[in-house]
């Protein structure tokens, strides 16, 4: 079998290795023309297909300090901040949330969210299992096995896109990997180095063409050779390269420029320096925007990181200094998302999640932090047709627990599938072994039936 | 918000800030690992000095001969020909964060705390460790140098005030406990008074000798970070998590100003060589310049 591995090789055509695994990755989902239309199909028949935009809050965020603020807890847990009246009567915020609090008739708060596994990772905002005892091949993240199972919207744009920039922090800087879906599966990391020079450098389409034709030769008398499903693969990740470089419409979608800047000042811009002490991502609002326009162009799957929220105090600043740096930043660009979504017909379809991987410590820290707090965490959520102005579960007075309703990571991912159209009792994808895995643990988590 | 007389702007939190002695510059030290040197008459940035290799807690220039000296997360205190837009030095000898700096009123000395509970001393002509003030149970988290520069004060999260001997680094005294992390610390020019907080809203102010209480007073929402003395010792300003400056009359003990300065905790204050300009740092991202 034909792998895209190993060390750097320097392809016939002077494309490199890693270019043209950067490339291939663009090319997840690189289906035969059938296959292509047969996407198209399954999109819904209003022309918008359904799809997620999912906002990591790296570091996990304080559920306290956000969505759940205990006003009556003492001093040392309730922190600085104070509630909110929202426009739902019994749903208040964090004061610096006042933009959401107008819009939380379009938010579903889950204040219950259990089942982290209490590590610093991506991994379990992004793909939802377990990191132990995963099957050969390893568990696909959520972009790849939407990419496997519904393939892209359109030749152009891959199905998932991460916006992940590079991140200093191991754990934090994976766009999410696609497992036993197959490399060709791959979220497209458009902030990653390199991918914004994505752009025919001197050569002209024609000669492209030329490069491809001989490509293309070259693939003819390998498969002669070698009738690996493989080789086929490696053709549809070219092919979809050469679409992607010749149509410019994912470098559309990523190119805030092109937006109208009206629209554009509402999400407010944000640094691309790396929040906090270098480690984690961006405080880059304009990521919202790039997913909403890389959903419009026919992305399934868009993830994005925000931020830092790891906050354990001082000497980087304490919980309440970070907060009042990250949690308006996040109110003006969600409600600009909202905004923009429902402005343009997009609510419906388009499903938000905005997590993190735990909550944090109900008391805070002698250095003004509060540290990781995998017992209860909060998400919301937000579009894809599901009944928002409520709130899910509830913790007790300081915020430790769950003490009504909790909700397992596995059962949003659960309800996400559910939107994108997608059962999670009968879809699965193979393992390397070639034995089916379901999306989710589907016995013990379904779509939160408070919210489909 | 008021508006200052000029407003620099970062791509991460401002933690300190100094003036050149003509007040004509200002050195904002920042969680970015980088030192800004901005003008303030045109308000253009005049260098990025870099090489800590953490954020910078704190910035100060010399009085003699205008060098700047810094001390970083990083552990290291360096010292930067802000002319050039070079470094010159680097002394070492924390084993864990440097938290705060504070520099004699003639430039001759600089003493560090750390979060390895040492207090240290630091030559500044020769560029030497000097001594080791060891006594704090956890953590130090400000410092201060009395104007006579015969003392020390250095207060963290053990709860206490520790007054230290220049001269041999013995510790002479202590006040408190008080009921939080000592968060500040401000001599009065006279050296006769100190001010203090202790991540409450409350402003204390003691008798050096003493250590009576002289008064207490609340004007933040949340609590005081930053306090800074006027050179003529007739106002103390203080600042807070509630973005606020306030500033004192200390002689009516009457609140002279509320400035509604930043968006977040305003990290360090500190007033121009003739007291006109005072100058803040915050947590919003940005450093400002207010008329006083």
């Amino acid at each position: 079998m034909l792998r895209i591995q190993g060390p750097g090789v320097r392809h016939c055509d002077g494309i490199q290795r890693r270019t043209a695994l950067q490339i291939g990755s663009l090319a997840m989902g690189g289906l035969s023309l059938p296959q292509l239309l047969q996407a198209e199909n399954r999109s819904n028949g209003n022309g918008q297909h359904k799809s997620v935009i999912m906002i990591f809050l790296t570091g996990g965020p304080p559920h306290q300090d956000m969505i759940d603020l205990k006003p009556h807890a003492p001093v040392e847990y309730r922190g600085e901040f104070q509630p909110v009246r929202s426009n739902v009567p019994g749903i208040d915020v964090c004061e610096h949330m006042p933009l959401l609090a107008q819009r939380m008739d379009q938010l579903a708060v889950v204040r219950s969210l259990v089942g982290s596994e209490g590590r610093h990772s991506a991994y379990q905002c992004l793909h939802g299992h377990p990191t132990l005892n995963q099957p050969p091949g390893g568990w696909p993240c959520f972009g790849s096995a939407v990419s496997k199972l519904q393939g892209p919207v359109n030749e152009e744009v891959p199905a998932a896109v991460s916006l992940q920039p590079r991140i200093g922090g191991a754990a934090w800087s994976q766009p999410g990997d696609p497992g036993f879906a197959g490399m060709r599966h791959a979220p497209f990391s458009a902030n990653a180095p390199g991918s914004s020079e994505m752009v025919l450098n001197g050569i002209t389409k024609r000669g492209l063409q030329n490069r491809r034709d001989l490509l293309a030769g070259m693939d003819r008398l390998r498969r002669k050779l070698d009738t690996n499903d493989a080789i086929d693969g490696m053709d549809s990740f070219y092919r979809q390269a050469f679409e992607i470089l010749t149509s410019g419409r994912l470098m559309d979608a990523l190119d805030v420029e092109k937006e109208d800047p009206t629209v554009r000042e509402k999400y407010g811009r944000g640094s691309r320096e790396p929040a906090g002490y270098g480690d984690a991502g961006w405080l880059r609002n304009e990521d919202f925007l790039v997913a909403r326009r890389l959903v419009e162009a026919g992305a399934r799957v868009v993830t994005l990181s925000f931020g830092r929220w790891d906050w354990h105090g001082q000497p980087h600043g304490t919980n309440f200094d970070n907060a009042r740096d990250h949690i308006p930043a996040l109110d003006v660009a969600l409600s600009a998302l909202l905004d923009d979504l429902k402005d343009r017909g997009l609510d419906r379809d388009t499903s938000v999640v905005v997590w993190g991987e735990f909550g944090r410590t109900p008391k805070i820290n002698p250095r003004g932090g509060r540290d990781h707090w995998p017992q209860v965490g909060c998400a919301l959520l937000a579009g894809g047709g599901i009944r928002t102005g409520q709130i899910i579960g509830a913790t007790n007075e300081r915020a430790e627990h769950a003490v009504r309703r909790p909700v397992h990571f596995q059962e949003i991912f659960a309800t996400l599938y559910h939107n994108l159209g997608l059962n999670v009792d009968e879809a699965t994808i193979e393992d390397l072994t070639g034995r089916p895995q379901y999306l989710v643990d589907h016995a013990k988590y379904q779509p939160l039936p408070e919210l489909v | 918000m008021d508006e200052p007389m000029v407003r620099f702007r970062h791509d991460n939190a401002a933690y300190s800030v100094s003036f050149t002695s003509d007040s004509t510059a200002l050195a904002v030290g920042s969680l970015d690992k980088s030192i800004h040197l901005w003008s303030i008459a045109t308000r253009e940035r005049l260098h990025r000095l870099r090489g800590h290799g953490e954020a910078i807690c704190s910035v100060s220039f010399l009085p003699a001969d205008g060098t700047l000296i810094s001390a970083s997360l990083d552990r290291t205190i360096r010292t930067w020909d802000v002319k050039e837009g070079s470094q010159l030095g680097t002394m070492t000898g924390h084993q864990k964060y440097l938290t705060d700096m504070a520099v004699s009123t003639d430039g001759s000395f600089a003493v560090t705390a750390a979060h390895d509970k040492q207090v240290m001393l630091w030559d500044l002509k020769k560029f030497q460790h000097i001594r080791t003030c060891s006594g704090h149970t956890d953590l130090v988290s400000c410092v201060a140098i009395s104007p006579d520069a015969k003392h020390v004060l250095s207060g963290g999260l053990d709860f206490l005030i520790r007054v230290w001997s220049v001269a041999d680094g013995t510790q002479l005294k202590e006040f408190g406990p008080h009921k939080r992390t000592i968060q500040c610390l401000s001599f009065s020019p006279d050296g006769r008074q100190f001010a203090t907080s202790d991540e409450s809203p409350v402003v204390v102010t003691r008798d050096f000798k003493s250590g009576q209480i002289v008064a207490e007073f609340e004007d933040h929402r949340l609590g005081v970070r930053c306090l800074a003395w006027s050179h003529d010792g007739s106002r103390l300003a203080s600042s807070g998590s509630d973005g606020r400056i306030v500033i004192r009359s200390t002689a009516e003990n009457k609140v002279l100003r509320t400035i509604t300065a930043h968006r977040n905790t305003v990290y360090d204050l500190t007033w121009s060589k003739d007291d006109r300009l005072l100058a803040s740092a915050s947590f919003d991202r940005t450093a400002a310049v207010w008329k006083t």
